[in-house]
């Protein structure tokens, strides 16, 4: 029982540390092909004082968020998405 | 032995009565109501506290159809010009209702139907694109706002999807997308994909949202450019995601509200929009129902709900009722018997005093936004728990408003 309960408060330990360094902590990365497993984007990621779309939409929170970055086979060569069909 | 059998006679002879339909005009004070199936749990639940109101008592009776249905419905046209009259068979809210349930049905017995008191569109009725000229003058007014999801089976490992991502999914052939030999994304099955008609508010409103902002017509949805499988209803769409014997390659459109009442089994994906870094769900966390992310911007797939009524040449409202009705929704009107806020809100729709972002365009830029009598702490406590400051009449607030027990910023 007792290294049961060691390693659950040293979990909770180190749950409790990475929620301190960062509010916008990822739910989860997922496991969708392509994901950017685990990536924590950092306060510097997000916006203080939106004013823009762009800006509220990427706004500071405490929210939890998921990265993800699919590979995408069919954009242009610009990067562009392509036209509809 | 006499007794026994008059009981089993009474018994059976009741059971024709209790599944037979009513008659609609036996019901007492009626509302006549076309609206989005997106909104039959705010209806039911409204409904049944009208229903109890000794006030002023309604009965709700209603037909459900497409946002884009339901506005010409009201305002006619050359074709119709005093709109389309509800006929057939109508739902209706019952004394002692459970909205969690479904409602009883009633025949329409009135000759040549009944005009529509109110209509209700759960998207900016510009995106209609309707070409009929209104024939009767009616308001339009804005209501709650309405979260749209994209959901999958939970047992589906798909968490999150972009903007990009879903471009590619619901617009091009799905040869062309993500085909089964580069399944980049598990979505290239249309059969699969379950979504709406091109007259509901759920279809219309991703079709904005994933045309590309600023965009050539190549790059603008329209609802025959929306791949996929529509469904007549948002039970339909349920039913199909929650039943797929292929769980990994299905999604699904809905509105959120029917999401967060639907049976367990679905799962909503988090949502990042064009120039978004990270995906959101609509609250903050799965699971949660608190609208969060719809409510400060970080969830951009929403809509306002707008009701419509009848006005004079003057835009007074003509039916005390329906304009009853849609105050309440609306938040200007009270009853001391019911709380139409608390209703608002625990059907999943945002009041607008609970935004702190607005848009003006279906699928638009956003906006902050700062409404002039806040409720996001009332709302916060229907949810979840308010971290501001309790109030009342003998403990009033030392800086704010005191609204709803709570001391808003104004």
């Amino acid at each position: 029982m007792k290294p049961i309960l060691v390693g659950l408060s040293a979990l909770m330990l180190l749950a409790s540390a990475c929620g301190s360094s960062n509010n916008n902590t990822p739910v989860d990365a997922g496991i969708d092909a392509g994901t950017d497993a685990g990536v924590d984007a950092g306060a510097a990621d997000c916006v203080t004082n939106p004013t823009t779309s762009t800006d509220i939409l990427n706004a500071c929170t405490d929210a939890g968020f998921i990265d993800k970055a699919p590979v995408l086979p069919k954009l242009q060569a610009d990067g562009g998405l392509p036209p509809l069909q | 032995m006499r007794k026994i059998l008059t009981i089993l006679a009474l018994a059976a002879a009741s059971v024709p009565l209790q599944a037979q339909a009513i008659n609609c005009s036996t019901l007492p004070n009626p509302l006549w109501l076309q609206i989005g199936d997106t909104q039959e749990a705010l209806i039911k639940t409204l409904g049944r506290d009208l229903k109890k109101s000794t006030a002023h008592p309604l009965t709700l009776i209603y037909i459900t159809a497409g946002s884009c249905t339901n506005v010409p419905a009201i305002q006619g046209d050359s074709t119709h010009p005093n709109g389309t009259f509800l006929a057939g068979t109508m739902s209706y809210i019952p004394d002692n209702f459970d909205p969690s349930t479904a409602s009883p049905t009633c025949t329409n017995d009135i000759a040549g139907g009944h005009r529509v008191d109110v209509a209700s569109a759960a998207l900016f009725v510009s995106t209609c694109k309707l070409t009929n000229v209104p024939s009767v003058k009616t308001s339009t007014q804005q209501g709650p706002n309405q979260a749209y999801t994209l959901v999958v089976p939970a047992s589906a490992s798909p968490q999150a999807i972009t903007a990009e991502e879903a471009y590619l999914v619901f617009g091009l052939a799905e040869q062309d997308g993500f085909d089964a030999t580069t399944p980049l994304s598990p979505w290239n099955d249309h059969t699969l994909m379950f979504t709406r008609p091109s007259t509901k508010s759920t279809l219309l409103t991703w079709v904005s949202t994933l045309s590309v902002p600023g965009g050539d017509v190549n790059h603008t949805f329209t609802p025959t450019l929306f791949k996929g499988t529509p469904e007549a209803a948002s039970s339909d769409v349920v039913s199909h995601v929650l039943g797929s014997a292929t769980p990994e390659k299905t999604i699904g459109l809905l509105g959120a509200e029917v999401y967060d009442s639907a049976p367990t089994g679905l799962k909503e994906l988090a949502f990042q929009w064009f120039g978004q870094k990270h995906a959101y769900f609509p609250d903050s966390a799965l699971g949660k129902h608190d609208k969060k992310n719809l409510r400060d911007g970080h969830y951009a797939v929403w809509s306002p709900t707008f009701w419509l009524q009848d006005v004079d040449a003057a835009g007074a409202a003509t039916n005390p009722d329906a304009d009853y009705f849609i105050k309440l929704i609306l938040g200007q009107q009270q009853n001391f018997e019911i709380n139409p806020l608390a209703d608002v809100v625990s059907v999943g729709l945002v009041p607008s005093c609970a935004m702190s972002v607005n848009r003006t365009v279906e699928g638009g830029p956003l906006s902050l936004f700062s409404p002039t009598t806040p409720c996001g702490c009332y709302y916060d406590s229907q949810v979840g728990t308010s971290s501001c400051t309790a109030c009342s009449a003998t403990a009033p607030c030392a800086t704010g408003t005191c609204r709803n027990n709570f001391c808003e910023a104004r």
